[in-house]
Formats: C-alpha cells, structure tokens, sequence
C-alpha cells in the first residue's frame, strides 16, 4: 500500500491503469455454440437423401430373397454332369417276346392291383355296415348304454404303428460302432457390414464399365467420321 | 376341444382333456336300478402280423422288371465305369506290355469288390421266419404265423346242445356305465394281458335264432400288445375248456356257420 500510494505521488501522470491488467473471470467451461436456426429446407432435403440411399439398399437386398435354398437330393452333381456323355449305357434291344412279355406283365399288375383296392374298399363298408347295425341294436336294448357306446375314445389319439419287418430282431447282434457327423448347409447370407461395402464396390465397379463401354463407342464414332 | 386334443400331443395335456370330458361320462357305477337289458358282450382279441407277408408270383415278377427298367433307363455308375476303364488297362497290357498302362498297379480291380462284398452279405444271417411253435404247430401260443393276423378264440360247453362250441370270450352285461367296461372285464378272465380295445362302439352283434333263450352277443375289437393267456386246458376250474390262436382262414372249422356270418365283417375277411 505505501509502495502504491509513494509510486502515484511521485511518478509523473501515465496511463498505467492497473485495471487494465485483469484475468478473466473463472467459467468452468466452454462458450456456448451459437445456436443454429432450424432450417426446414436442409433438414428435408437431407431426409429424402437418407431415405432415397435406404431404399436403394433394401431394393438390392430384396434380391435373395428370389433364390430359393437348393434342395440337395433334386441337385445332380455337377461332377456327374460334365461326364453324362461318357456314361451312356449301351442301348438295349427287345426282342418281340420280351415286348409282348412285358406288356402282359404291366396289365396283370394293373388288374392285381385294381382288384386289391376294390377288396380294401369292400372290407371298410362292410366293417362300418356291420358297426351300423350293431349300434341300432343296442339302441333297441337300451338308451343309456347306446349313448355310452357314441363317446369319442381319446385313448387312441396320438395313433402309432411300426410296420412290419421282413425278419425278427436279432437279440445277439453286436450293432458296429460308429460316429455322426453333421453335414447340413445352413443358408444364411451375411448382411454386416462387409457385405454392403462389398455390394457398393460391386456397383461401382460396374458403373465404371460402363461408362467405359458408352466411352469406347463415342470414341469409335468419331473415328469412324 | 377335440381339435386341440388332436394338436397338443404331450401326456399331460391329453390327461387334462380325458378328465374334463369324464363329466359328460356318468359316474355312477350302475346305469339304473329298474330293467339291466339281457346282453352279452365280447372281445375279438387279435394279434398283428409281425413280418411283412411274401410276395407272390406276380409281385416278384412284376419288382424284377421295374428294377430292370430302372437299370435301362440310369446312366452308369461310378463303380460301373472303374469296371470299364479296368478292363481297357487290362487289354492294353495285353497288346503292349511296356506300355505306359502295364505300370499302373491296382490294388484290387472292381471285379474283386464285388466278390468280396457278396461274401460279406452271404455270412450275415438273417433271423428266420418261423418261430418253434410254427414248426410244432401248436394253437395255444401267439408266437406263430409271424406275417397273418392271430384271433384269440376258447372253448365253451354249450348247456343246451351239450357239445364244446367255440367261441370269442364273452361276458353277460352286468350293469356296468357302459358295454366297453364289460369288455375290459373280460380281458382279466383271459389271463395277464394288455390289450388296446378299440373305440366305445360295437363292431358287430349277434344273436343265435335257433335258441330263443340266449342272449345278443355285442363285439368289440381289440389289439394284443404283451401278455400271457391263461391255459385253460390245464386249469382245474375254469370258465372255459381251452383257447386257441387261428388264423383268419380257418375260422369257418371252429364257428359256428351262423355265428361266423355274423362276424367276419369286423374282421376284414371274405
């Protein structure tokens, strides 16, 4: 203080004003940003163009949904494809016997199975004739037990039956070990990421030939002129 | 309801379903006090064929010539043409025998796969067909005649005409809630067994007209799973004198004409 008051009464008039020389006040903080105002042109075009560049994707992944999974039993092997002309059985000739042999075999195996069928058919209406009457029967007999008999039997839902087998099972048979091996394809298509980049170099790939292509025709025009 | 019994095939849900319609079923034990009607009923308890039936002439024919032209209209096969190329090498060996081909060494030729897988399949034995009762032809068991249908039938002494009839098991209906709960009782007088009876309904019924005091006989069908027949032959005090399993054909020796008649539709016959 007195060094203060000595320097001022002494010293000539300056303009050393010591206000002058200050810190900021302390913010903790950034200045705010400058507040943007809301641009409804912009803000719409710049929609139209995300939603423009979203269809697009969904139109170019729409694609697979076309190509069916191959069934691998409907599939001939490409390896036997190639080799089909190599593999052609030498061609058979029939003897007119063996023609006629295999005509009359066909239409006896028609008449057999014809005949089977018409019996299966004859053995169901039978059966539910027979029923038919069984039930007016017991009608007659008595009411109560008639309506007993109309119940619907649950029991024999679920329905199982294991066909018959040519011989019985062998109790002493020693089945050979072996392992399972899982060979299914799973068909799924990725769509990460790497697949859109992939699409998008494919289609600029692509757009690049072909500007290729109208290039080299001009170019050929001209120089045909 | 019965369409979600069809969906829902876990044995919890279907429990559920039996007891909830268990309350249209009365529970009473007896149907009524005043007229219990004078019937009969009984259970056809058949065995299901085991082993698929033989073919006949035609079949056999008629399979041999599909597999033939089958194999005329196929191309050849892998092994096929390895039996083809094999025989070529084997000719050029001939011609030249410092050829090129003469130093392929092959293991074993194709001809040789063959043989050795034939004698493969010739050592493996299938079990046979006939069973020990076939072959001592006895009636009493239900291991014989693995590829026909077996039906169960006993012998009854027929009061009236003093002559053994045979018969399928029956029982008179004793005022039970219903003519199926009589058909169960009868599988426990046959002996140990565990039957799958189908359906509520009767299949067929009859009655003998030239005996006007007997009563009319309702059947039901039933297929046999596991179990043991009581040997009525050996039993001292029995209901019936003996049993037997038959086939479907000689069902006319041990019917009755009538009775047969009446029955053979529910059991898909002639």
């Amino acid at each position: 203080m007195n060094i203060l008051s000595y320097s001022c009464s002494k010293l000539p008039l300056r303009n050393t004003f010591i206000r002058s020389f200050h810190i900021t006040s302390i913010n903790y903080g950034q200045p705010t940003k400058a507040k943007k105002k809301a641009d409804p042109m912009t803000d719409k075009i710049r929609e139209d163009r995300k939603r423009r560049r979203y269809e697009k994707v969904i139109d170019k992944l729409e694609k697979f949904k076309l190509q069916l999974k191959p069934i691998h039993e409907y599939e001939s092997e490409r390896r036997i494809l190639k080799e089909l002309d190599v593999r052609k059985r030498p061609s058979v000739e029939l003897t007119p016997e063996e023609t006629t042999h295999r005509l009359m075999l066909n239409r006896d195996w028609a008449k057999h199975k014809h005949r089977q069928h018409q019996q299966e058919i004859t053995f169901i209406s039978r059966a539910l004739k027979s029923q038919e009457s069984a039930l007016e029967q017991l009608k007659i007999e008595s009411e109560e037990i008639y309506e007993q008999a109309l119940q619907v039997d649950l029991k024999l839902i679920p329905f199982i039956r294991r066909g018959p087998l040519y011989s019985l099972p062998n109790s002493n048979y020693d089945a050979p070990d072996g392992d399972y091996f899982d060979t299914t394809n799973y068909f799924t298509k990725g769509f990460g990421v790497n697949f859109m980049e992939h699409m998008k170099t494919m289609e600029r790939q692509r757009w690049t030939d072909v500007r290729a292509e109208r290039r080299a025709k001009k170019e050929e025009k001209v120089a045909e002129k | 309801m019965l369409r979600t019994s069809l969906l829902i095939s876990s044995s919890i849900a279907r429990r559920l379903i039996i007891a909830n319609t268990s309350t249209n079923i009365q529970t009473s034990s007896t149907i009524k006090s005043e007229k219990i009607p004078q019937i009969k009923v009984a259970l056809c308890i058949q065995r299901y064929v085991h082993l698929s039936p033989e073919m006949n002439q035609l079949e056999k024919d008629y399979t041999n010539l599909v597999a033939q032209l089958e194999t005329e209209h196929s191309y050849l096969s892998d092994h096929e043409l390895r039996h083809k190329r094999e025989i070529e090498l084997a000719k050029q060996r001939q011609n030249s025998p410092t050829s090129t081909a003469a130093a392929v060494n092959i293991v074993e030729t194709a001809v040789d796969l063959e043989d050795r897988l034939a004698k493969e399949f010739e050592n493996f034995q299938l079990m046979s067909r006939e069973t020990e009762d076939d072959k001592t032809n006895n009636l009493r068991s239900h291991n014989r005649k693995l590829d026909q249908n077996l039906l169960l039938i006993v012998q009854q002494k027929n009061s009236q005409s003093n002559k053994d009839e045979w018969i399928f098991p029956e029982k008179t209906y004793d005022g039970e809630p219903s003519l199926r709960a009589t058909a169960e009782q009868i599988i426990s007088t046959c002996g140990n067994l565990h039957v799958q009876i189908s359906g509520n309904a009767p299949l067929a019924w009859y009655k003998n007209d030239a005996d006007s005091s007997s009563k009319k006989i309702f059947f039901y069908k039933a297929e046999y799973l596991a179990g043991v027949v009581k040997q009525f032959a050996t039993l001292k005090s029995s209901p019936y004198k003996d049993h037997a399993w038959i086939i479907h054909e000689d069902l006319p020796k041990y019917l009755s004409p009538s009775y047969y008649k009446a029955v053979k539709d529910m059991l898909f016959v002639f």
